[in-house]
């Protein structure tokens, strides 16, 4: 389901493989070596929680995926009719982010493209130039520890730290 | 893994379970499957037969919207929907749901944890999942189920906003010195009786 540009011609031992995809209608890449696939979205299941973004869970045959609303992180909507499925991998296991349809496209990026970011948007480690557009380059692992929005910020009094990323219970 | 009375082969005799299995009540609320415990299940009530001055061993509740009270999409009932009894004698509730599909018996091993990407006190709250169909249920914990916080007071809630709106929708309460109209789930063992069973 991935489309492959030419990108930039790099020497492969500089250069950076990222998918594109999109959300709410912004572009935005991610390393393609924490990317699982990309399949069409399929029902999710609402699973009350009070980890950050992360309510609800699919099944993909019998496999369990969470998944993380990149959406609502960024407040925005999902578009297109048929949106699609992007797996992230993650040292806790899989997890599923449901993306814009467009179909997402595999680009080699020169290291000299590649801007790592301090920090200045949540979940973006760096920022790259492809096609003339500059891209965030989103971090799936620090997705994950997204704070909760300070609107829901309080609530039960015994809450753990969430999206601290470690498994308990 | 069946409902009960639905496949001849695998029908359940009324309390029994195979040794390594353990029986849900199996309810839709919002876009959720949810599966309650059966041995903390106690009895249903349909909405329209009225929920105020019920009694139910004598305890007063009030009744919960499932779907609403954890701020998920959908819930509020239809014409299918009841009202389902849980927990034990010093702790009980009544949880408004869209719809009851009836009991499956789950081996201990098919219940899977839930994801470790859920980090909060969801993981309290919940046992796991299972596949069911070709979908999936959410395994309410029955401790927690029982447990005096569950529904009742703001630990379980998730927040006040729009996003995570969850503020319960508190109906009639199903108290003492009412009627005797509540429903046993466990009396009943005769699939076409189950008032609660797949339709």
């Amino acid at each position: 389901m991935l489309r492959k540009s030419p990108g930039r011609s790099a020497d492969v031992e500089k250069a950076l493989m990222v998918l594109v995809f999109s959300v709410g209608g912004r572009r935005m890449a991610v390393k393609a070596e924490e990317v699982g696939g990309v399949w069409p979205w399929t029902q999710a299941m609402p699973v009350p929680s009070a980890t950050a973004f992360v309510g609800a869970v699919l099944r993909r045959g019998g496999d369990v995926l969470p998944v993380f609303d990149l959406a609502g992180r960024l407040n925005l909507q999902v578009q297109g009719q048929a949106p699609l499925c992007l797996i992230g991998k993650h040292r806790l296991g899989p997890f599923a982010i449901r993306i814009d349809a467009q179909i997402p496209t595999l680009v080699t990026v020169g290291r000299d493209a590649y801007r790592a970011d301090g920090g200045s948007e949540p979940g973006v480690e760096a920022h790259c130039m492809i096609d003339a557009e500059e891209l965030a380059v989103m971090s799936l692992a620090t997705l994950l520890r997204s704070p909760r929005p300070p609107s829901t910020a309080t609530g039960p009094g015994d809450r753990d730290e969430f999206g601290s990323g470690e498994p308990h219970g | 893994m069946s409902l009960r009375g639905r496949d001849p082969s695998t029908a359940l005799r009324a309390g029994g379970t195979s040794p390594g299995a353990r029986r849900y009540l199996i309810v839709t609320a919002g876009q959720t499957t949810w599966a309650f415990p059966a041995e903390v299940t106690r009895g249903m009530v349909r909405p329209d037969e009225g929920t105020a001055g019920r009694v139910f061993s004598g305890v007063s509740c009030p009744v919960v919207d499932l779907a609403q009270h954890f701020g998920l999409a959908g819930g509020g009932g239809g014409s299918e929907s009841s009202v389902i009894l849980c927990g034990e004698d010093h702790s009980q509730h009544a949880l408004k749901v869209d719809r009851v599909l009836g009991f499956t018996d789950l081996e201990r091993k098919d219940l899977r944890p839930l994801p470790p990407h859920f980090t909060g006190p969801e993981r309290g709250w919940f046992s796991g999942l299972f596949l069911f169909k070709d979908a999936l249920a959410l395994a309410v914990d029955a401790r927690w189920l029982v447990s005096h916080e569950a529904f009742l007071g703001p630990r379980a809630r998730l927040g006040t906003d729009a996003t995570h709106s969850a503020t319960p929708e508190l109906m009639g309460p199903v108290s003492a010195g009412g009627g005797g109209d509540i429903k046993p789930i466990e009396e009943a063992d005769d699939a076409e009786e189950v008032p609660w069973q797949e339709r």
